[in-house]
This record gives structure tokens, sequence and C-alpha cells, in this order.
């Protein structure tokens, strides 16, 4: 018994002191993070002017609200050295090791626990219809695709959907509130960053009751797991940092986020 | 960008009659006839399309080219990319010149790479001069539309992938290609390698270049005013499109962000033809203001952002997003690009300097070199009337005209394809 929970107070000792390091640092970070320009000397005026050449009434391009841009604009940053040096490299390996079956396979495992979580917040959202065809979704996927490995559900044709607990919080009424770039998960904004919480809680809920044995909990398997499910995510995207050939990156992709999930919460 | 002309080009599949007859139609079969149409959609028709192989290409960097600290505010920008593939056997090696804003490894690029490649021939993908990255650590003077500048700019950094590659005794040959802005500018290095003679070009092939750059600039730049409800309404329009394609995304039962998707986007709400040159407008806005901005990073010449400021890694760039959305090219022509140069040579007029970056400035060099051919499109969009009579005039029977098919609609379309590989391993004639 008290070796069993060595074992996992141990790893929990370890993440706590993880995070505080990474909050330490996030702190550290918000130190320079100045959203202004660097003037030598008086600052001089331009040759157009915003003001000058555009209507006040006119709407700006770019309305998502960003109060900490300076930080955000720096884990960005962060964010694409990690996905250069880290992530890319992680994926190339990954695909390197699995076939192709095989990392279809892990996705479709991947997919069902997503389905979980979206019917959990399709309820949430009092939406039985669509809750319904998630259920079909999962009982088929689990039974006639091989315990999630094989997605028969799509080949029958049974609607995906996608619900998250971000966006059961926007149907009841919470706006969006700051864009948010998350370290390493990318950007976010606040209501969608609380609201990953309760989706991971629930995630990692069932797959510590499918990883588990008799002899209690596995911390290597769930560490396993993790990776996998990071790896799997990285393959799913086609972004690569710094490659719009825009030096409006930042901005472009925080209209891209902010307006599709706007869509997401009123579809 | 592309993720709206790719979606375009997708979506108008089911919308065009299929039997829409052009008056060429026996000669030419492109199956769009109408110029913005053909610009946007390109070619919808899948079977109509060239076919290529799937052959990976790969990517290659370079140190920057310039001595220039690069721009805080663009950090990423220190390397040049290109895209490339060598044949196992000896075999001639052709260079790629991607159009205005376009990356080393454009769709474009990607599709007349590939079949040149499965023709034989080595192949290098190069970015325009105009791409924030080429600007930033390949443009000696860091503002683009100069052409005998950025033929030596493209030439410097031409010299280094060649060393990079290091496969001279494969190299049988030099051949060099562009399609749009980057059909102007194969001709210009293939002038500048006549006197330097780095390569020896022996096929030159400019797709669809401007013939006045001037020109063409100001009327892709008045396309915008086909927005409707005019410049003001842009950031609307702009939010318009990002929300169709991801409302489109939203409704669908698919996860993934592709074809099939945008392709009942517009079956559901085809663009009218003022919207169709609003959105030629709107990409082209885009990349202007792309360029602007890292060229007045570089040169801190101060367009958008005051001349003593620098921008670093954390600074906001939104009201410079705002502004050089805003201002045209045209404006950037008289009020940046033209006084820049004029500090050089006082006595530069703005005539003498449009003159300079047409076609016509070297017409006697274009009409002796045997070795250098054109295709282009009757009724191109970027073409001012008439301007097209140059290209027959200059290269007799070394250029094709086709009727049809706008802007670089026509690129992918099979025959376009197989002409230009043609023109490369057997020639026209």
């Amino acid at each position: 018994m008290i070796t069993r929970h060595n074992d996992s107070q141990a790893t929990a000792r370890r993440s706590h002191r993880a995070l505080l390091t990474l909050l330490l640092l996030a702190l550290a970070m918000l130190g320079g993070c100045s959203t202004k320009l660097v003037y030598d000397g008086e600052p001089k005026e331009p040759l157009f002017i915003g003001e000058r050449i555009i209507d006040p009434g006119v709407q700006p391009l770019s309305a998502a609200s960003d109060p900490w841009e300076g930080l955000n604009r720096r884990i960005y940053n962060f964010n694409s050295h990690v996905d250069r040096w880290v992530l890319l490299p992680a994926v190339r390996g990954y695909r390197f090791i699995f076939p192709s079956p095989i990392r279809t396979g892990i996705r479709n495992i991947f997919s069902t626990f997503e389905d979980v979580v979206t019917f959990a917040n399709q309820l949430l959202q009092f939406r039985p219809v669509q809750a319904s065809q998630t259920t079909l979704r999962v009982a088929t996927n689990l039974t006639f695709g091989l315990l999630g490995t094989i997605d028969a559900a799509t080949a029958l044709e049974i609607p995906k959907h996608q619900e998250d607990f971000g966006q059961t919080l926007g149907v009841w009424g919470v706006g969006q509130g700051p864009y948010l770039v998350l370290p390493i998960a990318g950007p976010s904004n606040l209501r969608d960053a609380i609201g990953e919480i309760p989706d991971w809680l629930l995630r990692s809920y069932l797959w510590d009751q499918l990883l588990s044995d008799d002899d209690g909990y596995t911390a290597e398997r769930n560490a396993a797991r993790v990776a996998l499910e990071v790896l799997d995510g990285r393959d799913r995207v086609a972004f690569r940092y710094f490659e719009t050939g825009s030096p409006y990156e930042y901005e472009l992709v925080r209209l891209l986020i902010s307006t599709k999930r706007e869509l997401d919460v009123e579809k | 960008m592309m993720h709206w002309r790719l979606a375009l080009i997708v979506a108008m599949v089911g919308l065009l009659p299929s039997a829409n007859a052009a008056e060429h139609a026996a000669a030419y079969g492109y199956p769009v006839p109408e110029p913005f149409t053909a610009t946007v959609v390109g070619v919808p028709v899948p079977e109509l399309r060239a076919k290529t192989s799937n052959v990976r290409l790969k990517t290659g960097y370079l140190d920057k080219t310039v001595e220039r600290e690069i721009p805080k505010a663009l950090w990423y920008n220190s390397r040049i990319a290109f895209l490339y593939r060598l044949q196992r056997k000896p075999a001639p090696l052709v260079f790629v010149i991607a159009g205005t804003g376009g990356a080393h490894n454009t769709a474009h690029n990607q599709l007349l790479m590939r079949a040149l490649y499965d023709a034989g021939l080595h192949v290098v993908g190069l970015a325009s001069p105009t791409h924030t990255r080429f600007i930033t650590a390949a443009g000696s003077t860091g503002v683009p539309g100069n052409m005998p500048v950025d033929a030596k700019d493209l030439y410097v950094v031409m010299k280094k992938v060649r060393e990079k590659l290091n496969a001279d005794k494969k190299i049988t040959a030099f051949y060099l290609t562009g399609y749009s802005l980057g059909g102007s500018n194969v001709a210009y290095v293939a002038r500048l390698d006549k006197d330097e003679g780095a390569f020896g070009f022996s096929r030159v092939l400019m797709i669809n270049p401007p013939l006045s750059l001037y020109n063409s600039v100001s009327r892709l730049d008045r396309m915008i005013q086909s927005v409707p409800g005019g410049i003001d309404n842009f950031p609307q329009f702009f939010r318009g499109l990002v929300d169709q394609v991801s409302a489109a995304y939203q409704k669908s039962d698919q996860v993934a962000f592709d074809e099939t998707l945008f392709f009942n986007v517009f079956k559901a709400n085809p663009p009218g033809p003022d919207e169709l040159a609003g959105l030629v407008g709107a990409a082209f806005r885009i990349a202007a203001s792309n360029l602007m901005t890292a060229s007045d990073m570089v040169t801190s010449f101060g367009f958008a952002i005051p001349a003593n400021a620098t921008a670093t890694r954390t600074s906001s760039l939104t009201p410079f997003l705002q502004v050089t959305t805003r201002t045209g090219f045209t404006d950037f022509y008289h009020e940046m690009y033209f006084p820049f140069y004029q500090r050089e040579q006082p006595s530069l007029t703005r005539e003498e300097m449009a003159e300079r970056q047409s076609l016509k400035a070297i017409q006697g060099f274009l009409g002796d070199a045997e070795y250098i051919g054109v295709v282009h499109n009757r009724d191109d969009i970027i073409l001012e009337p008439g301007e097209i009579d140059f290209f027959p005039a200059t290269f007799g029977d070394r250029a094709i005209i086709y009727p049809t098919g706008g802007h670089l609609g026509n690129l992918p379309y099979w025959e376009n394809v197989q002409n230009v590989v043609k023109f490369f391993t057997e020639g026209w004639q």
C-alpha cells in the first residue's frame, strides 16, 4: 500500500514543482514584454498614420481584445522554438517509428476519448439529439471499431461533433475574455483556457480507468499516453510557425482563432 | 492568402456551366472564359489539371546574403529558404522563381518543379524578391521591385544555392523560369547573366509577366475598389471571408480543413464578379502590406513605422496592419520606393523610374535572345489594354499567347504545363 502510493506521490510532487517553475517563468517573462516601439530620441512621425488616413468610424481589421499582448507575443515566439526544436523533430520520429495504419489507429483511439468529452459537454449544453449521435459514435467505435482503433462510425456516416467546456461556457453566455497564448498548447482565450481544465480532468479520469490494473495506478503508462497524445495532436495540424510570409502572422492567427471560436459557440 | 485562393479554386468546380463553349474551345480547352473567375478558380475540373508525380521536394537553407542586422521584429527571417530536388543522373538544372509576395514553396512553384522533375530535370524553387524573407535576408537595398536590383540579389542567391548543392558535376546546363513578377525577374536575371556569365542560361521561360510593373501594380491596386462598400469596408470584407471559411468548417461533419470543405462553402454562396475582383484586390493588398512593412522595418524609412523607432520581438504591430492594408502599392511607390531610389540618383524622374521597370527597357535584348520564350494570356488581368501585343511582337514564334486564362488561372491546365515542359526538354520549334 505505502510503496504503491509513494510512486504517485513522488509524481505529484514532481508535477507540482514543474508547475511552480512554469508559473515563476511566466512571471519573469511578464517583466520584459512591452508592446511599445523603442524610440531613439523624440518620436518622429511616419508618412502614414492611422488617425490621418482612416475615418474614425471604420471598423478596425483586427478587433480581438488582447490586453496581455506583450506576454502573448513572447509565448508565441517561445512556442515557435519549442515547435521547431522539440515537437516537429519528435513528430518526425513518431512518423518514422509507427507506420501510417498504426498512427491512424492511435488517432482513432484519442478521437474516441474526445467524443466522450464532447458527449459530456453536449449534455451540459442540453443538446439531446447531438448527444445521442455522439453516444452512437462511441458505441460503434468501441464495438465494431475494435475498441476505438477503427473509425467505423465515420464509415457509417454517423456525424462527428466537437464540443469542449470552453464552448459550453460560451453557450451559457460567458464571453471569450482576453486573447491568451498558452505555452506549448498555443492560441486560446481566458474562457477556453479555463475550460480546458474540466475536459482534461475527465479525460485523465477515463484514461486512469483504462490504464490502471490490479496493482494500482501506473504512472509510466500514463506518461506514455500523454506523450502519444501530444505527438498525435501535433501531427494532425499542418501549421508551421512563421511560414505565412507575413510580419502580421500574430495578428492573422489571432483573428482566425477568435473568429473560429465565436462560430464554434454559435453553431 | 493561399487558403482563400484554394478555397475558391475548388469551390467553383460545381458552379461552372459544363458546356460554356468559349469561342476558342475547339483549339484550346481551358474551361473558364471569364478572366477574373479564371484568376481565382484556376483549373476547376480535376481531370483537366496537369498530372505530376508526388515526389518529395526538399527544403534547403542559406545564411543571409546581406550585411545588415535582421530587424528584431523579423527575427525569424534570418535565413533564406529554397526548395529543391536533384536527379541521380546528370541533367540540366532549372531555377523556378515565384510571383509577387510568393515564398519558395508556393503551389505554382511546386507544380512547375514536379512537372520538370518528372521530365528529368534538376529543380530549384526560389522565393520572389518581394517575399518578406527575401527582403529581410537577401534584399541588398531592402526596397524590392527595382528590377535590375532584384536581379542582382537573385543572382547572388542562385550562386549560393549552387554552391550549397555542390552538384556541378551532374549539372549539364542551367535553365530559368518564373511566373508573374517572377517572369519579369527571370528576364532581368538572364540579362545580367549575359554580362556576368556565371550560369550561361541556355533556356529561359517567362510565364505571365507584367509588361510595365507600374501599370500592373496600379491595376491591381484599383481592384480593391470592387470590394462591396468600397475601401472603408475592407475590414468587414476581409472578416466576411474569414467567417465564410470558418463557418463552412464548423457546419461540416468533417474535421479536416480540406478542399471538399471549401467546395461546399462557395457552392452555397457563389461570389459575384465584383466580389471576385475585390478578392483579387484584397489578396494583393495583403501581399502589399506584408512587403511594405518588411521594407519599412529593414530600411527604417518611416513609411508607417516611425523612422527612429525599433519594433521589438513583442511590439504590437496591429496599428501598422491597419495602415498598410489601407495604403496601396501606388502610395508605396510614390512615397517610399521612388524617393528611396532618388536619393541614390537625384536626377531620376518618376517616369524614368517607371520605364526602367518595364520589359520595354530590355526589349532589344529579349528580341535577340533566341533562348528566351514567353507564355501569356490574351485576357490577363494584370495587363493594360493592348500591352499583350508587346509579347508576340518582341518574341515572334517564341511566344505562346493563350486566348483565356486570366492571370495564371490556366497555369495548372495540362496543356500549359505540357508546353512548359516541352520548352525545356525539346524546345518549341
